[in-house]
């Protein structure tokens, strides 16, 4: 994916999750991020060039307009192949 | 956001069409692009028996779903590359993508021939893509020929095709220039057409294809990518899009329609004779695959030399060559 190393933050409160939680693939690195209520804003966030990811929140696809919901587990899949 | 077509809420954007879609929608569009290129390239027709080359990746996954859904007749060839596990998970999800569909597939390992890419770079020193491409060209062919195919097509994207040609434009590599269309024709009888019908669809849009499809395709990178200027100039381009979507698009399908026939193949691409290690088509005695393949064996050969007289000299026995 190229991306450079996210700006993130763990922020849990006992017993509930505000955060998104972000599974990276095929990188496997999984990231808590607070403060984001649109796919745009995420991916933003994560300096991730919109149209390198799928963002699948269970099995559909997110488009970047979609709201985020805290506690929401996502996944952004890269797309790029390099051969 | 809302589909573009019937206005319910769409799961795939797309801004170099300046459209959105839903699920069915997006499904329905996508197999229409691609019959679309096939049609106005004249890639094939319902006589032909189409060999594709199918790595277990998303690309050529998704090609060979659109096809066999079509109703084209499809063999699918895989080739084992031999690259550890990366490799292995790569001909299961191929394998078990066929099983589900009732599709017929062919198989071969480099390894059971003494050609894992990872062993021909150990003894060549050739970069891993160079030696790859060499190899796949060749059982391409060859798989080709064997199962009565007269069409061989690959699961080569927009992406893909715009990247090789900024390489291409960069370094102006007017031979390559020249080869870069979506259909090639045979120079020799014993070759096919090699056909590219994913070239003006992205690698979002095949992504997004196989995720709605249910296929279960492999994500991760092959090792030897990383870092790969292919790579480099995806990012480049990338960026390009972000800033003007349609960009990439514009980039290759222009070329093809304007620029490509100012760009003539030389003469001596025209291929002859038959090579003396395999009899497929050959520019000179051997053909890049054999010349290859005798490379590998003359510096294995060598090795082993070495190693026995290093053993001699020890007093030792040595190991058996693999």
């Amino acid at each position: 994916m190229g991306m450079p190393k996210s700006r993130w933050r763990a922020h849990t409160t006992s017993g509930s999750r505000n955060s998104v939680r972000v599974r990276l693939n095929p990188q496997g690195r999984e990231l808590e991020i607070d403060g984001v209520r649109r796919v745009e804003d995420l991916l933003r966030r994560l300096q991730i060039v919109p149209g390198t990811v799928l963002v699948i929140r269970g099995d559909r696809l997110l488009t970047e307009d979609a709201a985020l919901a805290p506690a929401d587990d996502v996944e952004l899949r890269s797309v790029v192949s390099g051969g | 956001m809302k589909c573009t077509r019937c206005r319910e809420p769409a799961e795939v954007k797309l801004r170099a069409h300046n459209s959105a879609f839903c699920r069915p929608c997006y499904l329905l569009w996508f197999g229409r692009r691609v019959a679309r290129a096939v049609e106005h390239e004249k890639m094939f027709g319902r006589g032909d028996r189409i060999l594709v080359a199918v790595s277990g990746g998303k690309d050529s996954l998704a090609l060979w779903d659109v096809l066999a859904s079509e109703g084209y007749e499809t063999v699918g060839f895989h080739l084992a590359l031999g690259i550890g596990g990366y490799s292995e998970r790569s001909r299961r999800k191929t394998e078990e993508f066929a099983a589900v569909r009732g599709l017929r597939l062919s198989v071969h390992a480099l390894a059971d021939e003494g050609l894992a890419v990872p062993d021909v770079v150990g003894a060549t020193r050739r970069p891993a893509c160079s030696a790859c491409g060499t190899i796949k060209r060749h059982y391409f062919d060859a798989a080709a020929l064997e199962l009565g195919c007269s069409v061989v097509a690959t699961g080569h994207n927009l992406d893909d095709e715009a990247a090789r040609l900024l390489g291409n434009v960069l370094h102006w590599q007017m031979d390559h220039l020249a080869r870069q269309r979506p259909v090639m024709q045979p120079r020799h009888e014993k070759f096919v057409r090699k056909v590219k019908p994913l070239y003006l669809t992205s690698e979002l849009e095949t992504a997004s294809y196989a995720f709605l499809r249910g296929i279960d395709y492999v994500v991760e990178e092959c090792p030897n990518a990383v870092g790969a200027t292919q790579l480099a100039y995806k990012g480049v381009l990338d960026g390009l899009e972000s800033n003007s979507p349609g960009t990439k698009l514009s980039f290759v399908r222009d070329f093809v329609a304007r620029a490509s026939e100012r760009f003539d193949a030389p003469a001596s691409s025209d291929v002859a004779r038959s090579c003396a290690g395999c009899g497929m088509p050959s520019f000179g005695e051997l053909c890049s695959f054999c010349l290859l393949r005798a490379e590998v064996d003359r510096r294995l050969r060598a090795r082993d030399a070495v190693r026995s007289d290093r053993h001699a000299g020890e007093g030792k026995t040595p190991a058996p060559t693999a």
